[in-house]
């Protein structure tokens, strides 16, 4: 005997539990059927850039315990001589602060915030609402339409260079695209830098928070919201295939062999695992399968976690900063050279979220773990755990003086597979299949990959609509 | 990069006028001698070709029989083994990709033959499959024995002819490795063996067609009886819809409907190619003057209603001959169309011209004499 839903969602994640605890909330008995026993998420990722607030808002997760320890962290680039340059949203203190470096990028900066601020919030039509970007351009002013396509076909590193004199400058803030999966010298990688700031956190444009617990925080506050939606979470749940009858989508199968009825399918897997892994083979043109054949991606990112027994001496203004450490544009190139030929590179970029002193202390209790992700490095055989450990930890510590790690935690590495078009694309694009009634709401859906859940939100919307149709029918 | 056949050094001996032309990154003979000539053999007596430039790919593994069913318009994976078919491959939208000939070797293994590489196409439906496609072009020599004599010649070789049409049977035959086959539009023979034994099966089949007069063909004699048989070709004619959902050209519009089986469910584009409507057909022209340009504008009442394909001079029907694509309502048999063919070398002005509408094909392939 099955069990039967309106809809199921297969994968867990910050994805899955928002897609589940839309469709409950919106009346919909809705499954999540996660293969793991728990439900987590990515582990050692400490920081959010892109969490949908609507999202945020509509599940009311604040209520369900969301809690934030930061909510804006500044960029700190270290200088030589111990010396930091902080960006932070005291346009004051960053023009101070700028200047030591260059007089010349203080007005440039302001510049290029204000445009960029403008036309990124422009944008979210797009990269929120999901309406194709060519859809949005056309809205645009003309001066704000060339600026969109200078950035779509512009690698950041060239719009940076041109706008800006500092290296250290232009490296940090290059670190936007790094962080979407682009490498900074590729071409349309600028208009990452576009999407990072188009987003937002607690309330503040371009903003990078750190929720309380990491993002495991993020993850109990969902499934709290999931429960009191009334959605179902079924931990330790694999589906092994989704099974059809009468020319549609039935359900799914697990592997113990239990099948379970829905006639929406919502996946926070990729769409390759999803149509090649689990949808019946004679479903899919065997053209729009090969589309999903591409190339597997190369080169990734790592995070490692240290584990701290004592504070640092973040220097008196490390903490509540996020430190980029990449000295130069050409950093960024000679390391993602070295990752696509399949070798460690010999100086990564780096970023330290660095908690502000009582979120740290907090913490202390148990002990500190300080999170740091790693761009780029190369994937399969080539990545080297013990070397990556080495490089990271002596590149830190000839930044945060007597840095010294008890522990030394690295996480498999993420595979980034960003393109222009993805960032260029629609919701509707990202989220339907060939398959009628089957979604795509996962980080793959998304316009670059980030913890969102907006691509969740999305594909919850339409499969309200679905499920709405399908009862009037 | 140039390939050369195995037959290479055999044909480039017989080329006397060293004129080359390419088919499928090969270099072949455009004509040894005489291309006229070489096409009046085919029809009254027989002609060698070298086919090796012929795409072939080999199918293999446990899953080839649902690949086959998937992939290609007609049924092969009901063929017996030693049996082919023609049949088209579509993309998701229902656009012709290809045309070939499928043949079953073995129970999981089957071999395509094709105008056209498609390499991508098939590997990566393949690989869904967990099929190997093996690509065996350049291991394999092909030779196409060609007109009425043909089958004599094979006999003549010491080989049973007895081979019914889209069949295949593999010979030890004088201590070489065989397959002889009858795929080709233009009936007649193929014997395929390995590359290195290629110059062999040349030297041997020269040796004993000279008791029928038999002459090496070049490509401009082999396109003549391919458009007097009215033989849309990839690349030349169409081009195969190289997107995944690119819904042109229509198998209908190309004359190649009949390679669609509508009882065979389950093959790629189906839903796409039974639905499509065509609007336009596939006809002869024969022209009063001489060979237009390819896609010269075909006119009724001073209106465009189609366009020629690939052109030549037939030397059995003593005129310009072209295929040509034109609206349904003007394809009729009979009717006279205008074409203005551009000034030329020798000609001042555009001259308008007319030509009439043939039903395909042009000639039927020449009737084998019984060995």
């Amino acid at each position: 005997m099955s069990e039967r839903y309106d809809a199921a969602v297969i994968g867990g994640g910050v994805s899955g539990l928002a897609a589940v605890s839309l469709l409950a909330k919106a009346g919909l008995r809705a499954v999540l059927l996660e293969q793991a026993t728990t439900l987590s998420g990515p582990a050692g990722e400490p920081a959010l850039r892109a969490l949908d607030p609507r999202l945020v808002k509509e599940l009311g997760l604040a209520r369900h315990g969301l809690k934030f320890s930061s909510r804006d962290l500044a960029l700190a680039v270290p200088r030589s001589g111990g010396q930091l340059t902080v960006l932070s949203r005291d346009r004051h203190a960053t023009a101070r602060s700028l200047a030591a470096l260059s007089p010349v990028d203080v007005a440039a900066f302001a510049a290029f915030q204000r445009e960029f601020a403008t036309l990124a919030r422009a944008l979210r039509r797009t990269w929120w609402e999901g309406a194709p970007a060519a859809e949005t351009a056309a809205r645009l002013k003309p001066a704000q339409h060339d600026l969109l396509d200078r950035l779509t076909v512009t690698s950041a590193a060239c719009f940076l260079a041109a706008r800006f004199e500092s290296d250290a400058l232009k490296a940090a803030l290059a670190f936007a695209a790094a962080a979407c999966g682009f490498s900074p010298s590729e071409p349309g990688s600028a208009l990452a830098l576009l999407w990072s700031a188009a987003q937002e956190m607690c309330g503040l444009q371009g903003a990078v928070a750190v929720p309380r617990g990491g993002v495991g925080g993020l993850v109990a506050a969902l499934s709290q919201a999931a429960e009191a939606a009334g959605a179902t979470l079924r931990p330790g749940a694999t589906v092994s295939r989704l099974t059809v009858a009468d020319d549609r989508l039935a359900g799914v199968e697990l592997a113990a062999g239990e099948q379970i009825a829905a006639p929406l399918i919502l996946s926070t897997l990729s769409r390759r695992r999803t149509l090649e892994g689990l949808a019946p083979t004679a479903r899919i043109g065997l053209g729009a399968a090969q589309a999903l054949r591409r190339p597997s991606p190369r080169t990734g990112c790592a995070t490692l976690v240290f584990g701290l027994n004592r504070l640092p001496d973040f220097g008196g203004g490390l903490a509540n900063k996020r430190v980029v450490i990449a000295e130069r544009l050409e950093t960024y190139e000679i390391a993602y050279t070295a990752a696509r030929l399949g070798q460690m590179p010999r100086e990564p970029v780096l970023e330290l979220i660095l908690p502000p002193p009582q979120a740290a202390a907090e913490q202390l209790s148990s002990r500190l773990l300080l999170s740091v992700s790693v761009w780029p490095v190369p994937l399969g055989d080539a990545f080297d755990r013990d070397a990556l450990a080495r490089t990271v930890g002596a590149m830190i510590e000839r930044h945060i003086p007597g840095f010294a790690a008890a522990s030394c935690d690295v996480l498999p590495p993420l595979a980034a597979a960003p393109s222009v078009a993805r960032l260029l694309s629609g919701a509707a694009e990202r989220i339907e299949t060939p398959i009628p009634g089957l979604l795509l709401c996962g980080d793959a859906a998304e316009p670059a990959d980030a913890i969102s859940g907006r691509a969740a939100r999305q594909a919850a919307r339409l499969a309200v609509l679905l499920h709405r149709k399908g009862g009037a029918r | 990069m140039i390939r050369a056949t195995p037959f290479h050094a055999r044909t480039a001996e017989a080329n006397r006028d060293n004129l080359w032309t390419m088919r499928n990154r090969f270099t072949l003979p455009a004509q040894f001698g005489e291309p006229a000539a070489e096409a009046t053999a085919a029809r009254f007596g027989v002609v060698m070709a070298d086919i090796s430039w012929r795409w072939r790919v080999m199918l293999e593994g446990a899953r080839t029989r649902e690949l086959v069913q998937r992939l290609f318009t007609r049924d092969a994976a009901a063929l017996n083994p030693g049996q082919a078919l023609k049949a088209l491959w579509l993309s998701d939208g229902g656009g012709v990709r290809g045309a070939g000939v499928v043949a079953r070797h073995g129970r999981q293994s089957f071999q395509l033959v094709a105008a056209a590489e498609d390499a991508a196409w098939i590997s990566s439906a393949a690989a869904l499959f967990g099929v190997t496609a093996r690509d065996v072009t350049e291991e394999e020599a092909g030779l196409a024995l060609i007109g009425p004599y043909a089958g004599k010649l094979v006999a003549a070789l010491g080989l049973d002819a007895a081979l019914e049409p889209l069949a295949l049977r593999k010979f030890l035959w004088r201590n070489l490795e065989v397959t002889l086959s009858r795929f080709g539009e233009q009936g007649g023979y193929e014997l395929w063996c390995k590359s290195e034994d290629a110059t062999l099966l040349w030297d041997r089949v020269a040796r004993a067609g000279e008791a029928f007069a038999n002459l090496p063909a070049g490509q401009i004699a082999m396109d003549t009886l391919d458009l007097e048989a009215g033989v849309p070709r990839p690349g030349r004619d169409y081009d195969g819809a190289i997107a995944a959902d690119v819904a042109e050209p229509l198998a209908g519009e190309l004359r190649l409907a009949a390679l669609i089986d509508a009882e065979h469910l389950g093959f790629n584009g189906r839903s796409a190619a039974m639905a499509a409507r065509p609007n336009r057909r596939l006809v002869g022209l024969a022209l009063d003057s001489s060979v237009p340009a390819p896609f010269t504008p075909v006119l009724a009442n001073g209106a465009v209603v189609g366009r020629t394909l690939s052109s030549l001079y037939s030397p059995l029907l003593r005129r310009a001959i072209a295929l040509a694509q034109l609206d349904e309502a003007h394809a009729a048999a009979g009717t006279r169309l205008t074409l203005t063919l551009p000034a030329a070398r020798d000609v001042l002005l555009p001259t308008v011209t007319a030509a009439s509408v043939v039903d395909l094909p042009f000639l039927a392939p020449p009737d084998s004499i019984p060995p």
